[in-house]
């Protein structure tokens, strides 16, 4: 079939407009076509092939196709003989072929490339995944290697300061140096929280405990920065929760220093509030509510918008890096709580942090029958009469004066055993009368079990005969210890002088930290061998003698017969082992020790002992 | 050997810090006690490659093993103790060295 001059026309222009070309390359394309319809020359539809093959370009073989579309409409309306047309079909099929085909290729690499890219996509995740474990992990062993080291910097500081040989300057720049390791440490801690949030690696510890003792914790842990800002009063309005609860007490009390300790940090003068509320959620869960307000700098929109994202501190010359409200926020977060704030600009700020905790299973303490003596002058508040209600709820036997007369009188007038604990909330002038009282009630044999508590005391003079003080409010627990369990300070003003000989330094470091810690009065000489501690025994009196039994050269046993044979007066011998085997004790019976002090050490014993040995040596 | 050192670094600080200690004593009194487990480790791997000498792997152990015990770390302690009743001179090397890779 030959196409007619009109139609050849007509297609060089549908040709032209398509594909904007001029008429000589028109006319080209449609005398290719011709060829294909006149005597099947394939040629043209090689030509296209490749036209659509070096494009790879779906707009373009959509041109193709709208123009093949056209061009089809027309021949075939155009066209008058049935042959004719049939021929157009036929022809036209082909090249719907062609583009058919290459339509499918089209997709097929389309399919592949979106898969590769996919490939691509996943490797790099994976990669990015690697890399950002590998930081995470990176930082979290060098912040603990830093840990270490600043741990042993910070030690070794301590120490020399502890010798007091340096004066002056040098020991300011001791202090400085102290200072700056401890922000370091303080920073490396920050680190590594964050780093342990952000990787999931942060572990929950579950442990049974007050809720009120552990406000005390928090408190105490920022007396020291309090102190330093004598403008500031922080005031505490607890509710009393009678049981024990179950929780990640260490976690949330990280959440409640770090929000206290940025109200102290951004308060120059005013208040700072500590409230706890609670409502039970069931019989086995108790929502907890700690609300900390403060009088400080407060916080503009923007930055209140800011607050919890790390770095997010706004006055440079405040300490710190500005990660910890961060960590606070991760950490409510982790712990299934809430933490939020409101603030006013230079008026202050209200943190809440809302937890669910678990009410533990041991929800009582052992009062059956303790003898309890309060003494408020001035009425007692809501909480405190919750708390009396809960030691009589427990058998304690409780007694509440508010006359201080009648209270002087009653515990003057004791007949038989004295109360177990006396706890007085008062004045200055007060505490410092009960003082006096309690030097005198301490040499009566009826309250030589007696524990005298001082709360709410926040006066600027020193209590010096009360057991325990309290700035806020004693912990209930407090009430379920025993004097006989070693609450009460040794108060014997007798220097004993202890020798105690172990090969092992750590050995010797452990005792002297226990020892000095509760007798600071005592003089403990340490020998890391046998003949060291034989010559020291030669020339100086001890009154008492602890010997690690497994040493190498002379052994405790040898040493100890070494010492009698002296023929200087041998005073307790105590034998110092980790080996507590019935052969061991029965040798060191043998030996004529005067007892056995186990590793580890158990510090209740040790006292016991050395507290007799002090009573001997004041009563000689 | 260092996992031992390092669970043992991460229970006398809570253990220690149990009986109210100054957190500068402590750390002072841990990174000590480190040192001293860690040579007396390195005493012990000694030991494993000299001929058999059971008092002296017996005394090795019993340093680390009171060293343990003092830092609070009792679980390991009573496994270096338990370890003390099974050397042999036969079995002393392998046993010190599967000590050592814990």
């Amino acid at each position: 079939m030959r196409l007619k001059d009109n139609q050849k026309d007509r297609l060089a222009q549908i040709i032209q407009k398509r594909f904007k070309l001029n008429a000589t390359k028109a006319k080209v394309v449609v005398d290719g076509f011709e060829g294909l319809l006149q005597n099947g020359d394939t040629q043209f539809i090689y030509d296209l092939n490749y036209m659509i093959f070096h494009r790879r370009n779906h707009r373009f073989t959509k041109k193709i196709l709208n123009t093949i579309v056209e061009t089809y409409t027309y021949l075939f309306d155009d066209t008058k003989d049935i042959e004719d047309k049939n021929k157009i079909r036929e022809i036209f099929e082909k090249l719907f072929d062609v583009l058919f085909i290459e339509r499918c290729k089209y997709s097929k690499q389309l399919e592949e490339k979106s898969k590769i890219t996919q490939k691509i996509l996943q490797h790099t995740t994976k990669r990015l995944n690697e890399t950002l474990e590998t930081q995470e992990l990176m930082i979290a062993n060098i912040s603990h290697e830093m840990r270490t080291s600043l741990n042993a910097i910070n030690g070794y500081l301590a120490i020399i300061n502890d010798k007091d040989v340096l004066q002056g300057e040098d020991k300011q720049y001791l202090n400085k140096a102290t200072h700056a390791t401890r922000t370091l440490k303080e920073l490396v801690s920050d680190i590594l929280s964050v780093t342990k949030l952000n990787s999931g690696q942060l572990e929950i510890q579950k442990s049974n405990f007050w809720l009120d003792k552990m406000l005390i914790k928090c408190i105490d842990n920022i007396a020291l920065m309090l102190q330093k800002k004598s403008k500031i009063e922080l005031r505490t309005d607890i509710e009393f929760v009678p049981y024990r609860v179950y929780g990640d007490q260490n976690h949330i009390m990280e959440i409640i220093i770090n929000i206290l300790s940025n109200a102290v940090k951004y308060t120059d003068s005013g208040y700072i509030d500590l409230k706890m509320r609670t409502s039970k959620n069931s019989d086995n869960e108790v929502k907890v509510v700690f609300e900390i307000s403060d009088t400080g700098i407060g916080m503009t929109p923007e930055q209140l918008k800011s607050i919890f994202s790390p770095y997010s501190r706004f006055k440079t010359e405040r300490q710190g890096l500005g990660l910890g409200m961060h960590i606070a926020h991760q950490l409510a977060k982790k712990l299934n709580g809430s933490l939020s704030v409101k603030s006013k600009y230079k008026e202050g700020s209200t943190f809440t942090f809302t937890i669910n905790i678990k009410i533990s299973d041991d929800k009582t303490i052992d009062l059956q029958d303790r003898k309890i003596c309060f003494y408020n002058k001035g009425h007692l508040n809501q909480t405190q009469k919750q708390r009396i209600e809960f030691l009589k709820s427990q058998g304690a036997n409780v007694h509440v004066f508010d006359d201080e007369k009648i209270f002087i009188n009653h515990l003057l007038t004791v007949q038989e055993s004295g109360p177990d604990y006396v706890s007085v909330v008062s004045t200055v002038d007060g505490y410092s009368k009960f003082d006096a009282l309690i030097y005198y009630l301490k040499t009566l044999p009826n309250f030589e079990k007696t524990i005298f508590i001082a709360e709410n005391f926040r006066q600027h003079i020193s209590l010096n005969y009360f057991d325990e003080i309290y700035e806020y409010f004693s912990p209930i627990d407090v009430y379920a210890v025993n004097k006989s369990q070693d609450v009460k300070k040794f108060e014997s003003k007798v220097n004993i002088s202890i020798l105690a000989i172990d090969d092992t330094e750590t050995n010797l470091d452990i005792l002297s930290l226990f020892i000095s810690k509760k007798y600071p009065n005592i003089t403990l000489d340490m020998a890391s061998g046998g003949y060291e501690g034989i010559g020291m025994f030669k020339i100086k009196h001890y009154d008492m003698v602890m010997l690690d039994l497994k040493m190498p050269g002379l052994d405790g046993f040898e040493v100890f017969k070494k010492l009698k044979e002296l023929g200087l007066p041998l005073p307790p011998v105590y034998a110092f082992s980790a080996d507590i085997y019935k052969s061991n004790i029965e040798k060191v019976e043998e030996y004529g020790f005067a007892g056995m002090i186990e590793k580890p050490l158990q510090p209740q014993k040790l006292y016991k002992i050395i507290e007799r040995i002090m009573n001997e040596a004041d009563s000689e | 050997m260092k996992q031992i050192v390092n669970r043992t670094k991460d229970i006398a600080y809570d253990y220690l810090s149990a009986f109210g200690f100054e957190s500068d004593k402590i750390d002072a009194t841990v990174f000590k006690g480190l040192i001293e487990l860690e040579s007396a480790f390195e005493r012990l791997r000694g030991l494993a490659d000299e001929s058999f000498d059971f008092d002296a792997i017996d005394n090795a152990l019993h340093t680390i093993k009171g060293i343990l015990f003092q830092l609070g770390n009792g679980e390991d302690g009573n496994l270096v103790d338990s370890l003390r009743g099974e050397i042999t001179a036969s079995n002393y090397k392998e046993k010190i060295l599967q000590l050592l890779e814990d």
